[in-house]
């Protein structure tokens, strides 16, 4: 017994020297250099991973771009990414980890219940907070230090319920959300409007995230009878819904919340029953001529092989704009400074649209009905 | 009429999901006695290695849902092998089994993660498409396919365990592991098969989770907490009773959501768990055992 004990005692010495070397070799270089970090809290797994993949490649592009030009003041900018999952938990456990451990000033988060999360955190330490995929209405009065390039979904439900109800006429709408912040908060913007409109919402029904059986939230919408169906997922949840649908013949036109939208995943789940899906999303026109927009499409493609979604303009947008209001102020840490040159930042010809932070640090953007066709997204004014 | 046959079926299917969760789940916990939560991560394998198999290496996709079972089985055993057994040498009680359970499902589903990635993969090899009408009722040729298959295992499952020599012996340790080896039945042996048997069937619950629900690497995670439920309900240690319960469980769910706002769906699963373990901690078929067993 005795001996057992003094081999586990031998090996905890190890493993302590072990962790401690690890941990000077991590701090030593980390306090030599002089760089600008920031850190971003995305979901680069689970429901909504594509759009966080592409949101980190809007990051690094920034980075790129700016530490290829010298930096700022002379500081080159270094990422620190976290996976959160869209899990409040997680971000608020990664922000300890990015303040703590990395000391990071300004923090870059997707999703609406990571970034309503975190906002009491970053005011409290007066950390800068950029949502960059964040919809909810409740993220807006939050706060002074919390700002987003990502669209309020008030505009883009209140577009959408108006579109349906006018131009589709549509007076009865089923709608089913996801239970979180983000559908909570969009699915509210958008019934109210409707109603106001004078529509009638004959159901409203939640799902959970990671949800993958929509038969029975099918059978109850249909058993409503409504002239249309509205609806707030993710990609994966909106993926299995729309196949499910189609399974138990659900004749009705679906028109979506923007968060569907995750590329390729969206129909790898739903096939074909994707086909025929309206989506509102803010308008992006990759070929609008634009010199800006040009150049960054083509670099773009030549590093990631891939054309550039809205979502990755977003987060590239929303790292120059940082480098614009850290480069006013001198340093990363004079986060009252930055936070006060953002708010006056307006009219900034970003990529992904005009941007002019408001008194509760929102942008807006131009609204665009989408379509998905012959497994594209396209302006439904295309086809129109 | 059409309505209470079409949440019939909805329940049917998503029962006999359950059930092939829960089976393979059950029978491993009445001979072994832990709870082996990296069932999951067997499901999840065998659901990436016919995915590998099919959709990676072009193999025909009855051959590779058959190696995609055997690999369940094999794996299963390796598992018991290499971990459980090394842990009950060193005189490991069911708690530590548990947890080694549960590290064991996270280490290996992070596995998947580094060689799929997290993103969702499809085996393809049934496109989505209108289900048929059965009874005024929908419900797709694989879904019934699902269910029948199910349906067909508990019956096999239920003369395998009452039938054959390794099915009496699987009883008699599950009844008495002490009086089983008095009367020279090798408990190491059953435990075993077991594991084989129960992660085949895993096996089988992968490949058909495959086709109708498709892979992510945090499926096994999901799947068995619904198959752990079901398995609590139907009674812990009766394989029929697991699959009884997760019936019970898919039924509830479904009928609950017609009637309760939708959301409450995976509250209805733990407001059932618990309304058992408060007033029928045996489940639907557990019995009542005397002392002296649980040592």
């Amino acid at each position: 017994m005795k001996s057992k004990n003094k081999t586990l005692l031998t090996w905890l010495v190890i493993l302590i020297i072990i962790i401690l070397v690890i941990n000077l070799l991590i701090f030593i270089p980390k306090q030599q250099d002089e760089t600008i970090k920031i850190g971003a809290i995305l979901a680069l797994t689970g429901s909504i991973a594509n759009q966080g993949e592409w949101i980190q490649n809007g990051l690094e592009f920034a980075k790129d771009e700016i530490n290829s030009n010298n930096g700022i003041n002379g500081k080159k900018i270094e990422i620190i990414y976290e996976d959160a999952q869209v899990d409040p938990k997680l971000a608020i456990n990664s922000y300890n980890k990015l303040r703590n451990f990395n000391n990071v000033n300004i923090i870059i988060t997707m999703g609406s219940g990571v970034g309503i999360a975190l906002t009491p955190l970053v005011n409290e330490d007066k950390v800068i907070q950029i949502g960059v995929a964040t919809a909810s209405p409740d993220y807006s009065t939050q706060g002074d230090f919390t700002f987003r390039t990502y669209e309020t979904a008030d505009l883009e439900m209140k577009n959408l319920a108006t579109i349906m109800y006018n131009d589709f006429n549509i007076r009865k709408v089923a709608s089913l959300y996801i239970n979180n912040d983000y559908g909570e908060g969009v699915k509210r913007v958008f019934e109210e409007e409707f109603k106001n409109l004078g529509g009638e919402i004959v159901i409203s029904e939640a799902f959970n995230v990671g949800d993958v059986d929509f038969r029975t939230h099918i059978n109850k919408v249909k058993a409503s009878k409504p002239d249309a169906l509205y609806i707030a997922p993710y990609t994966k949840e909106g993926g299995y819904l729309l196949k499910n649908s189609k399974e138990l013949d659900l004749d009705l036109q679906i028109f979506s919340s923007q968060a569907i939208f995750g590329g390729e995943e969206l129909f790898t789940i739903a096939g074909d029953a994707a086909e025929g899906l309206f989506i509102a999303a803010p308008e992006f026109n990759l070929d609008s001529g634009d010199e800006n927009m040009k150049n960054f499409i083509e670099q773009y493609k030549k590093k990631y092989q891939t054309e550039p979604e809205i979502y990755a303009a977003r987060a590239y947008d929303s790292v120059i704009v940082i480098g614009i209001a850290i480069e006013e102020c001198g340093s990363d840490d004079k986060t009252e400074c930055i936070k006060n040159e953002l708010f006056k930042i307006k009219n900034h010809q970003g990529i992904s649209g005009e941007i002019s932070f408001d008194e509760n640090g929102d942008v807006l953007r131009e609204f665009e009905l989408k379509i998905v066709k012959n497994g594209k997204i396209i302006p439904y004014k295309d086809i129109k | 009429m059409s309505i209470a046959t079409q949440l019939l079926i909805n329940g049917l299917i998503a029962g006999s999901i359950y059930a092939l969760v829960s089976s393979g789940f059950s029978l491993i916990y009445s001979v072994n006695k832990f709870i082996h939560f990296a069932h999951g991560a067997t499901i999840a394998f065998s659901a990436y290695f016919l995915y590998f198999l099919f959709s990676i290496l072009g193999f025909n996709f009855f051959v590779s849902a058959i190696l995609a079972i055997a690999f369940g089985g094999v794996m299963g055993y390796l598992m018991n092998i290499v971990v459980y057994k090394e842990l009950r040498k060193r005189k490991a009680s069911s708690v530590i089994l548990l947890i080694a359970s549960f590290a064991l499902l996270i280490l290996l589903e992070s596995v998947i993660l580094i060689f799929f990635g997290a993103d969702v993969k499809t085996i393809g090899y049934i496109k989505v498409a209108k289900g048929m009408e059965f009874l005024g009722a929908i419900i797709t040729p694989l879904q019934i396919f699902i269910v029948v298959t199910s349906l067909v295992l508990l019956l096999l499952l239920f003369l395998f365990m009452k039938k054959t020599k390794i099915g009496k012996a699987m009883r008699a340790v599950a009844d008495n592991k002490d009086v089983a080896e008095i009367v020279g039945i090798n408990s190491k042996k059953i435990y075993n098969y077991s594991f084989i048997i129960g992660s085949a069937i895993a096996g089988i619950a992968g490949v058909l989770i495959a086709l109708e629900q498709n892979l992510e690497p945090t499926m096994g995670t999901s799947l068995i907490i619904k198959g752990f439920t079901g398995a609590i309900i139907g009674g812990i240690g009766s394989v029929p009773g697991a699959i009884l319960g997760a019936f019970l469980l898919g039924f509830s769910e479904n009928f609950g959501i017609w009637y309760l706002p939708s959301g409450y769906k995976d509250a209805i699963a733990f407001i059932l768990l618990f309304l058992f373990l408060l007033f029928r901690p045996n489940g639907i078929l557990g019995i009542k055992r005397g002392g002296g067993k649980d040592k």
